[in-house]
């Protein structure tokens, strides 16, 4: 096990240098530079600015100079604004957006499982058909219109919660039910589908003919290994919903990291456009080794550290 | 005093009985508090440091410079008591207020200038905008390293409360330059005691009418009336509480339920709101032109760049495209903005008709007898993913279609990438906005003088530099401003060496209590006089 582990960190330090460098390269193939805009800012100023921001060194002096300071943990300061450095900014924003995806994800994740299962049992009749169309739409509607929605209902109309910004759980309800939809539509399907495929399998209908009641065999066998499937995307969908959502912060005013991805790259804020690379990257390489070792409690036919199945 | 302890006390009461939400942007409005919108985390609060307006009108409440402006833009005195000119216009002799105080209680001294215009016209403080300070006597030889030794620049503290400035060069505008947030003051013990001073509410000290009281980054700032400003009898707002809302939408529910008191409306409401006069709409010095590169065919050719001129509609891109109140224009300098002996646009007048598809017609037909063509070549535009770049870019591809039978592409691109493909000319016609720093209108006319670092429309007219050298020295005022109207008439009324289309505009909703927020063309707001009315 601690060989295990001990070889897949090492394998994750790799893709996380690899994922580094190719965003280096690529962000620096990108054409324009953070000092550039329509304000006629002299080329004086902006050489001064250049070597503010040691953008005048060579690239290869960069990309060293950066690995250095990941190297001791130091992601460096933003060059959009100096008011915090990175690490700050990480620091303060992602249990922001970790506490909105999380509620977002239990939201997703319990919704969607019963959804699925719902669905299933009731395969090709009415409540199927309702629990896929609530998962359609889900899927179809963007967050932002759910959001915009949600704000126009629940807080100008009803005055049930705050429009916007961040304090209280009161804050949250909005956002986190428009961060799930999408994830909650994509779990239903998901278990549906392989909860289907459970149910035709010859261990159920042993399990039925043994005199098994429906639910116990459900419930007790097929869920297990029809939740699979789920726990796979759960890594990923982790990640993802961790780091927030830049259309849900930027509706809501909400604090968090999700607009570090995407304004750092139209600012080319190199060292945060870096950053974000790293945090994600980090989160992503947890989160598929611990899917990993729980795929092992929840089936124990896979085995971690390779050794033959017999 | 005691009443008004009172009554925060009661209304915290009653605050607490309401079970209201303690966060300051939703709670009800204590008796002189103003809420706004700030949009995001300012980059930064360094006066030399910062390069966006967002940012700069939250400076510009914080700080106070050597002068400010009344509610018309004019210039009064601000931690300056008093000042005299040369009959040149080169030297001028500052008298500091006494009771000129930073908000720590230290003494706002002459000293305090000198090190913060010297700091920012340091190249390694790499100030953004410390352009507007080389108008001082060897400011810019020392930014580009060229002068190593500060006491060279024409600065001098003669004593606690005696500032001299020397230029270079007479400059009229200077006087309205030292109110801008850029060259605002920063107290130097605390500087040089702690560099990251700006970054916290704790250490933050400043001199203006308010201080900062509280910041909780990405999430709210709270300024609150500075009881060390020379003037703060006249300072009658309590607090400014700014929530950091990005999505304008949000805002403006925010403003409809309340929580807000001056927001901009986002873009598709604009239109409703000014028709139904719910929405305050004034001029931003910024024009919005196409530009043509003079020096690829067909542009290189004045009437094909007057036919193109010509036949677009203005009126109906501002009216019913962009529908934010913009001003078509008939010039190339942007209402709102002044000559130094008034406003610009006034004095010279319209340069050509709007929407004059007769005349477009004609001189295309000429313009392409002239190169030895019979029909316009296919056009490219390139523009900047910006929503208003694209509106615009579309607009004008529909007119010319309409009225010349142009045939252009669109080409749209990522907006740093854009401008950097502008820069750099990789272009043939492009639409594109440029705004002015300070007022007065010399701001914005170099940018086309032969060879200039920002003449990205490689336009080039001898008797055009003439004028705006002349203009640059000229220490008589009506003499200065003929010879800028002059030159714009060439550019413009000769050469169109580019398409203007419009004064910018900047849209606001505001709550009608709220009295006394003073909004100019070029500067950012001031908040110092306002007032909530009961």
């Amino acid at each position: 096990m601690i060989v295990y582990l001990a070889r897949r960190a090492l394998m994750s330090l790799v893709t996380l240098w690899l994922i580094i460098t190719l965003t280096f390269v690529l962000m620096h193939a990108v054409p324009g530079d953070p000092f550039i805009s329509d304000a006629r800012v002299s080329p004086q100023v902006m050489s001064n600015l250049r070597a503010y921001y040691g953008l005048d060194q060579p690239l290869v002096v960069q990309y060293v100079r950066y690995l250095a300071r990941l190297v001791r943990l130091d992601l460096g300061r933003s060059i959009k604004s100096e008011v915090r450095d990175i690490n700050q900014m990480i620091a303060e924003g992602l249990p922001v957006s970790a506490v909105l995806g999380l509620e977002a994800l239990l939201v997703a994740v319990t919704g969607g499982v019963s959804l699925g299962i719902l669905a299933a049992l009731g395969h090709n009749r009415g409540l199927d058909y309702l629990a896929m169309g609530v998962a359609i739409v889900g899927i179809s509607v963007p967050s932002f219109i759910l959001a915009t929605l949600l704000i126009h209902v629940l807080a100008v109309r009803l005055e049930l919660l705050p429009v916007g910004t961040w304090g209280t759980w009161r804050h949250t309800v909005m956002p986190a039910l428009a961060l799930a939809l999408a994830p909650l539509a994509y779990v239903a399907r998901l278990t549906r589908s392989s909860m289907l495929d459970e149910l035709s399998q010859d261990y159920v209908k042993a399990a039925l003919a043994r005199g098994l009641s429906r639910s116990r065999a459900i419930l007790g066998h097929a869920l297990r290994n029809a939740l699979l499937p789920v726990v796979t995307i759960l890594g990923p969908l982790t990640a993802a919903v961790l780091t927030g959502s830049f259309v849900i912060e930027n509706i809501f005013g909400i604090p968090g990291i999700g607009k570090i991805f995407v304004l750092s790259i139209s600012d080319r804020d190199y060292p945060l456009i870096l950053s974000g690379a790293v945090v994600y990257s980090v989160l992503l390489l947890t989160m598929n080794l611990l899917v990993d070792l729980v795929y092992g409690i929840v089936d124990p036919r896979i085995r971690l550290a390779g050794r033959p199945l017999r | 005093m005691a009443q008004r302890g009172v009554l925060a006390l009661a209304l915290t009461g009653a605050l607490v009985l309401a079970g209201v939400n303690p966060v300051p942007v939703t709670s009800a409005p204590a008796q002189q508090v103003m809420r706004i919108n700030i949009q995001g985390e300012p980059a930064s609060l360094d006066p030399a440091k910062i390069d966006n307006r967002l940012a700069g009108t939250i400076a510009k409440q914080l700080f106070e410079g050597l002068t400010r402006l009344d509610k018309d833009g004019n210039v009064i005195p601000g931690v300056a008591e008093r000042w005299t000119m040369s009959a040149d216009g080169k030297a001028y002799t500052f008298t500091l207020r006494r009771n000129a105080r930073w908000s720590n209680g230290d003494p706002v001294t002459a000293q305090d200038f000198v090190y913060s215009y010297r700091r920012a016209l340091d190249a390694k403080t790499g100030a953004p905008l410390v352009d507007n300070l080389f108008f001082i006597a060897n400011a810019e030889q020392y930014n580009s390293g060229k002068l190593t030794d500060p006491a060279q620049l024409g600065l001098r503290a003669v004593d606690d409360y005696t500032l001299e400035i020397r230029l270079h060069t007479a400059a009229p505008f200077f006087l309205k330059l030292l109110g801008f947030f850029s060259v605002m003051p920063v107290n130097a013990k605390v500087e040089q005691q702690n560099p990251r001073w700006m970054n916290e509410a704790s250490t933050f000290v400043s001199n203006g009418a308010f201080r900062l009281a509280r910041w909780e980054h990405e999430r709210t700032m709270v300024l609150e009336r500075n009881p060390n400003y020379w003037a703060r009898d006249r300072v009658r707002l309590d607090e400014i509480q700014m929530a950091m809302v990005p999505n304008m939408s949000t805002a403006y529910q925010m403003f409809s339920a309340g929580q807000l008191d001056i927001t901009a409306p986002p873009a598709e409401l604009t239109g409703r709101l000014i028709a139904e006069k719910k929405a305050l709409v004034f001029p931003e010095a910024r024009t919005y032109f196409v530009r043509f590169n003079n020096k690829v065919s067909p542009f290189t050719n004045a009437n094909i760049r007057k036919a193109l001129s010509l036949a677009i509609n203005r009126e109906g891109i501002t009216r019913r495209i962009l529908q934010g109140g913009q001003i078509p224009l008939r010039g190339f300098i942007p209402h709102g903005l002044s000559s130094g002996t008034g406003e610009f646009r006034k004095q010279a007048g319209d340069l050509y008709k709007d929407n004059d598809t007769q005349r477009a017609r004609e001189l295309l037909q000429q313009g392409l007898k002239e190169l030895g063509l019979t029909t316009l070549p296919p056009l490219v535009m390139r523009t900047s993913n910006r929503e208003i770049f694209t509106k615009i870019a579309q607009a004008v591809q529909a007119q010319w279609k309409q009225v010349l039978k142009a045939q252009v592409t669109i080409e749209t691109m990522e907006h740093r990438a854009f401008i950097a493909a502008v820069r750099r000319r990789d272009y043939v016609v492009a639409p594109y906005s440029t705004g002015a720093d300070y007022d007065d209108a010399y701001n914005l006319v170099t940018q086309f003088i032969t060879g200039d670092f920002y003449n990205f429309t490689e336009y080039g007219n001898p008797e055009y530099d003439r004028l705006i050298r002349a203009a640059a020295v000229e220490t008589n005022g009506q003499r200065r401003t003929q010879f800028m109207v002059d030159a714009e008439k060439i550019l413009i009324e000769r050469d169109m060496a580019i398409a203007p289309l419009f004064t910018n505009t900047q849209v606001f909703v505001q709550n009608p209590k709220l009295k006394n927020v003073y909004r100019y063309a070029v500067a950012e707001e001031d908040y110092r006089d306002a007032f909530r009315e009961p």
